[in-house]
């Protein structure tokens, strides 16, 4: 239970479902995935994920600690529009 | 550890995660896999978590299975979470409605002893996961933002083009120094949640534009005027 309770707070993240419609849209092809489908959003003012932001440096981190990894790549920008996953 | 690199930003990546999960066209927007410490797949790499289990229980199990197989011997994490550069950092905070911490010392050396100090605040419970960071080792000016040297905390723009100072500690400040100016700017940051059809379009309008470092090779692309690019499948089609 203690385990769930830790993990609450990334799969809540992961819960953030997309609409309906955007995920049609989605799946027709029309646009790429946002970050609310792929459950990499995180809302203002609450304790989010502590990223790694390059591949390099979480790596050499992870094999000094000996931690697993969770990679989640994104693009930072939509239709080459920047502020927005 | 969670790792989240920003998708056709360095060739040198893009060719990792391509390996880890490419499409038809080659690397996707996104790219997911659970890996251990040394980089071997642990799953099987996929566009996101839904896709690789199936669900966000399916999920969650993973998670925890794999997290208990490392907890025993599993070492504190002591490195920073940084961006790669200043232009980038402001995208992502902005993206993630998040304050940037730019660390700037006079020289590398310098530079990589700021960044320890700031570490050991970073994985504090106040600050974990509410700022993202980036290490300068020189003066650097970015869309007529230039950090000073020493602790800055800043509130990107909502396109993550500049950004506003909201509190700042020398290149000498103790952890106790720094954890009051992070305090700070958490609590002088004010990022209001975003629309994304509604950020994108007004993005667009404004003419508005993202560089990547890579070509995209994700299916949809557009230009800042609204003009579809060349889809690759399409010409492939057409011929």
């Amino acid at each position: 239970m203690n385990q769930i309770a830790r993990l609450a707070p990334l799969v809540g993240l992961f819960l953030l479902a997309s609409a309906p419609d955007a995920e049609a849209q989605r799946r027709r092809g029309e646009r790429a995935p946002t970050a609310d489908d792929i459950g990499v959003r995180v809302e203002p003012e609450s304790a989010g994920i502590a990223w790694f932001g390059t591949l390099d440096g979480a790596l050499a981190e992870a094999k000094r600690t000996g931690r697993p990894i969770l990679l989640m790549s994104a693009a930072p920008a939509c239709r080459e529009v920047p502020g927005v996953w | 550890m969670c790792v989240r690199p920003q998708t056709f930003e360095n060739a040198k990546e893009s060719k990792r995660l391509e390996s880890i999960f490419g499409g038809r066209n080659g690397l996707q927007n996104t790219v997911f896999a659970l890996l251990d410490p040394n980089g071997e797949n642990l799953s099987r790499g996929s566009r996101s978590p839904q896709m690789a289990f199936g669900g966000v229980e399916r999920f969650l199990i993973e998670l925890e299975e794999t997290s208990a197989a490392y907890a025993k011997k599993a070492k504190p994490i002591e490195a920073l979470p940084v961006v790669r550069d200043l232009r980038l950092a402001l995208n992502v905070a902005a993206a993630d409605l998040r304050p940037v911490v730019v660390v700037r010392g006079d020289g590398r050396e310098a530079a990589d002893a700021l960044a320890r100090t700031t570490a050991k605040v970073a994985w504090s419970k106040d600050a974990v996961g509410r700022f993202h960071y980036v290490v300068l080792d020189e003066e650097t000016t970015y869309e007529g933002l230039t950090p000073a040297l020493g602790v800055t905390v800043i509130q990107p723009d909502a396109y993550g083009r500049g950004g506003e100072a909201l509190s700042t500690a020398g290149v000498d400040a103790s952890p106790r120094a720094l954890t009051r100016t992070l305090r700070e700017g958490l609590r002088a940051h004010d990022a209001a949640d975003k629309d994304y059809e509604t950020h994108v379009r007004s993005g667009l309008r404004e003419g508005i534009h993202w560089e990547s470092e890579t070509p995209s090779t994700d299916r949809h692309r557009r230009r800042s005027d609204g003009e579809e690019r060349d889809d690759p499948r399409r010409r492939r089609r057409n011929r």
